[in-house]
């Protein structure tokens, strides 16, 4: 009897020095100084999906089904135009000082690929004309190495299922297709350029395909190669890969998947994460940033905020190095599914922003008097 | 602002107490004066008390104890309550346990929630009609913050309470509570919360 007093006494205080100790949790007192009041100034909805950033240096547009745009001077977000009256649009790029948007109607149609000078906005004044991507669902457009890809998705009406293609141009006007060595089953959701055994990579899906020419006339699958035996083979949501970046701060190939697994080319070799999970479910990562100001790489998740990676990781990279943010404190974006980044190296300090499924787009800004950098809410 | 509101909501509440309480002494009769005014308890009785009132978030501080950086809690005045058991050791001393809680918010508005359990232990003035317990209680505190964060820490609980008895067996009151909430971490990280609930009670001796 004494001894099970004795007994349940220790476990007692084991667990009580345990927790009093704090050794796998989080600060909540530290947290708590850091909360800085979330204003939601700048007029933008603040539930809204928000799928892309883009800035030309004085001026940001945001793709959020309505396209959006703002000075870089902090003024109000308006709506912009679209070509066709009520049009929808998600995706969009700068290239060649001319803004590239995708438009599509509310029931779904296509319209297809548009451009404008941003200052004028007048979608009619430069019209492209190539038929690939002229009244076609347009899926992403992405300029990389002053080379514009924009992929697009048509209704194959005989086999009953849609067929995924993806065109590269280097003028805005000629569009010549992508040749896969096996044809993508989803489509293509981001390219990205580094120097290796082949330049070009392009994820869609759960496939991971490479070139050495940007025009993307041999891309050949690269997945399962034995230098990633584990990587996922059948097409499954919770496992398609999420994004690809070159990163200029921590150089390689950063590759990411919705299965809680990251990747790292250094030219050569592969190596990866250990799974990074949340309550032992692999996080759902997405696209990547090179987050110059801090020198790290971070990596949006689809429902668990952003993840920062450490710059430099030894092989393979360690889940020590991978880091959750933002503080649970920053409520509306912790557990927000992060569509994209932008970050805007133009003023002084940097301006990052995260758009996001449901919660509108956040950008980070730095308080000079706190020496610390905080999000707000558009 | 916060401070502002406090205010406001403290004196009218002390006030009222402090009026009712004078109220029924008034009207008590003096031919039916509870016997032996000053040792009301013997060793073995029992007490229950419940109470609610407010939280009052005062400030943050870093280690160590003197000298320390104060912060602001970033957490707004909301609700605080109680449950306490005691038995009395002898006519003015008193141990006890007591389950607490308090509910609120952050700046913005996401939720904060503390649940202390601790031991108490009561020394006892009277004053007929009134008694004023001195008390400290200490035990762990299980803080939830946000959706995601939750953490158990020591608490340490000094306080005074003024009851007016209504009779032998009910009082009613107001207790005061300083809230000490240690929070050790590394990497200087650890902080002190500081703490006020200011609360209305009713107790119930048996």
């Amino acid at each position: 009897m004494k001894l099970a007093k004795y007994t349940l006494w220790i476990i007692f205080s084991a667990i009580l020095a345990f927790y009093l100790l704090g050794c796998e949790r989080s600060p909540i007192f530290y947290n708590l100084e850091g909360v800085y009041p979330i204003e939601k100034d700048l007029g933008l909805t603040n539930n809204i999906a928000v799928f892309e950033i883009v800035g030309t240096g004085t001026k940001f547009f945001a793709a959020a089904g309505t396209l959006y745009a703002r000075s870089s001077s902090n003024d109000n977000w308006q709506s912009v135009s679209s070509p066709v009256t009520g049009a929808s649009c998600d995706t969009i790029e700068i290239f060649g000082g001319l803004l590239y948007a995708g438009f599509y109607k509310k029931d779904g149609t296509g319209l297809g690929l548009y451009r404008t000078n941003p200052a004028t906005i007048d979608w009619t004044a430069d019209p492209i004309t190539a038929a690939e991507v002229q009244n076609k669902q347009i899926g992403m457009i992405k300029e990389v190495g002053g080379t514009l890809y924009v992929t697009t998705a048509e209704w194959n009406d005989t086999d009953k299922e849609f067929e995924y293609f993806l065109y590269s141009t280097a003028d805005g006007d000629t569009y010549t297709p992508a040749v896969f060595d096996i044809a993508p089953t989803a489509p293509v959701t981001d390219i990205e350029d580094y120097v290796g055994a082949f330049t070009y990579w392009v994820i869609a899906g759960d496939d991971l395909y490479a070139d050495t020419a940007a025009n993307l006339n041999n891309l050949t699958l690269q997945n399962p190669v034995p230098a990633l035996p584990a990587l996922p083979v059948e097409p499954q949501t919770s496992s398609s890969f999420g994004g690809l970046l070159n990163s200029s701060v921590s150089p390689g190939l950063y590759l990411s998947a919705k299965d809680g697994r990251l990747w790292r080319y250094d030219g050569s070799d592969w190596t990866d994460t250990r799974t990074v999970t949340i309550d032992g479910t692999g996080v759902l990562f997405t696209r990547f940033i090179d987050d110059t100001r801090n020198n790290v790489v971070l990596v949006g998740t689809e429902g668990a905020g952003y993840y920062k990676i450490a710059p430099g990781l030894p092989e393979p990279l360690e889940n020590a190095g991978v880091q959750r943010l933002p503080s649970p404190t920053t409520k509306g974006l912790y557990k927000s599914a992060i569509n994209s980044f932008y970050i805007d190296v133009a003023p002084d300090p940097d301006i990052l922003f995260a758009c996001t499924y449901g919660s509108g787009l956040w950008r980070e800004e730095y308080v000079d008097e706190d020496s610390r950098w905080y999000w707000k809410q558009e | 602002m916060l401070r502002k509101l406090n205010l406001v909501l403290l004196v009218p509440l002390l006030f009222c107490y402090l009026s009712v309480g004078l109220a029924f002494a008034q009207e008590e009769p003096e031919e039916q004066p509870v016997e032996e005014p000053f040792t009301i308890y013997t060793l073995g009785q029992q007490s229950l008390s419940i109470s609610a009132g407010m939280f009052i978030p005062l400030f943050l501080q870093e280690f160590p104890l003197f000298g320390g950086a104060t912060q602001d809690t970033k957490l707004k005045t909301r609700v605080a309550g109680s449950l306490q058991w005691g038995v009395h050791l002898s006519n003015n001393w008193m141990a006890g346990l007591e389950v607490g809680g308090i509910v609120t918010k952050d700046i913005n508005d996401a939720p904060y929630y503390m649940l202390p359990i601790t031991v108490k232990g009561s020394y006892i003035i009277h004053f007929f009609p009134f008694e004023f317990p001195i008390f400290v209680g200490t035990g762990m505190n299980i803080i939830k913050y946000s959706e995601d964060l939750t953490n158990l820490t020591w608490i340490v609980k000094p306080g005074f309470s003024s009851i007016w008895k209504y009779n032998i067996n009910w009082g009613f009151g107001l207790n005061m509570v300083y809230w000490w909430v240690p929070e050790f971490w590394s990497d200087g990280k650890g902080r002190m919360g500081n703490f006020l609930e200011v609360t209305l009670t009713v107790q119930y001796n048996f």
